[in-house]
């Protein structure tokens, strides 16, 4: 699989994907979320400013095995979305090869005490989590789109 | 680099292009021109003028504002011509799309060259979400 971009966003496909990762050039986006892919209305609505030229694919979480598998095969220029990093770690077990992990909308809550960017906000359980990804030799940044700059996390 | 200047009445076109810039990241020679009731033409005409100069690189502007046939639209419509052939592009009935759209091309062209992309741009997303929904039909990506 060719991904370009592996990101949490908790919106999944809005502006700052369609808009503002344009110079990726990305022909495909894997969206891994149960309330999208378990409804009808919610995945036209992700489809709604998607280019023609893209191709999109909705997954349930427990459908993982299932996008690896199907995936794997797709040499088309991807981005992978997921929802939160219990996601991301799902998807990296898999065995999917990322050397990045991009953390574009994590919005804030009152247990998401650190603050990381304007749109990024991490709890400490979910630190060690991002700890336990860079420790598989995978870059964690917060950048919400390429004219930002990253937040190099690990 | 195409310069943009966005001039509407009241604060609009400020906060539009605040808004492009939380989808694009933020830009350069961008400028929003905003008119207010106790402004006269005259104050509108030499706002512009500075807009204009302070984004022009040479590639030449895209003015977009707000209403056909209002007073921000026939201020900025004398530039088309009091400057040279070329220079300046006006758009009415400025969107968000459109404004996004001009960024990524910015690069493309002269204003000229991209006015009528950026124009189509934002008409083509004024979408009716119900027949657009209706329409998604048997598709891979459902």
């Amino acid at each position: 699989m060719n991904i370009v971009l592996f990101r949490i966003d908790e919106r999944f496909i809005h502006g700052q994907i369609i808009q503002g990762w344009k110079g990726l050039e990305y022909q495909h986006i894997v969206v891994i979320s149960d309330r999208i892919a378990g409804n009808d209305l919610e995945r036209r609505l992700q489809l709604s400013g998607v280019p023609d030229n893209v191709t999109v694919c909705f997954y349930k979480r427990q459908e993982m095995p299932d996008m690896a598998r199907e995936q794997a095969k797709n040499t088309r220029r991807s981005i992978i979305l997921v929802g939160s990093v219990e996601d991301a770690l799902l998807v990296i077990q898999t065995g999917i090869r990322v050397n990045k992990l991009n953390l574009g909308v994590m919005s804030r809550n009152s247990s998401r005490t650190c603050v990381v960017s304007n749109a990024v906000y991490v709890s400490p359980e979910e630190m060690e989590s991002l700890k336990q990804i860079a420790k598989m030799g995978i870059e964690v940044e917060a950048q919400g789109v390429e004219r930002d700059t990253a937040v190099r996390l690990f | 680099m195409i310069g943009i200047v966005v001039v509407t009445h009241g604060c609009m076109g400020i906060e539009i292009v605040k808004t492009a810039e939380l989808i694009v990241g933020k830009c350069e020679k961008i400028e929003a021109v905003p008119f207010f009731p106790h402004e006269s033409g005259e104050e509108l005409t030499q706002k512009v003028r500075q807009a204009i100069d302070s984004v022009n690189d040479g590639d030449g502007v895209v003015i977009f504002v707000d209403l056909i046939g209002g007073n921000c639209c026939t201020i900025a419509g004398a530039f088309l011509r009091d400057e040279e052939e070329g220079n300046v592009e006006v758009i009415s009935g400025v969107n968000l799309p459109m404004v996004i759209k001009l960024i990524n091309y910015r690069h493309d062209g002269k204003a000229k060259d991209v006015a009528a992309a950026v124009q189509k741009a934002g008409v083509k997303s004024i979408i009716n979400l119900r027949e657009m929904i209706d329409k998604v039909g048997v598709s891979c990506k459902l």
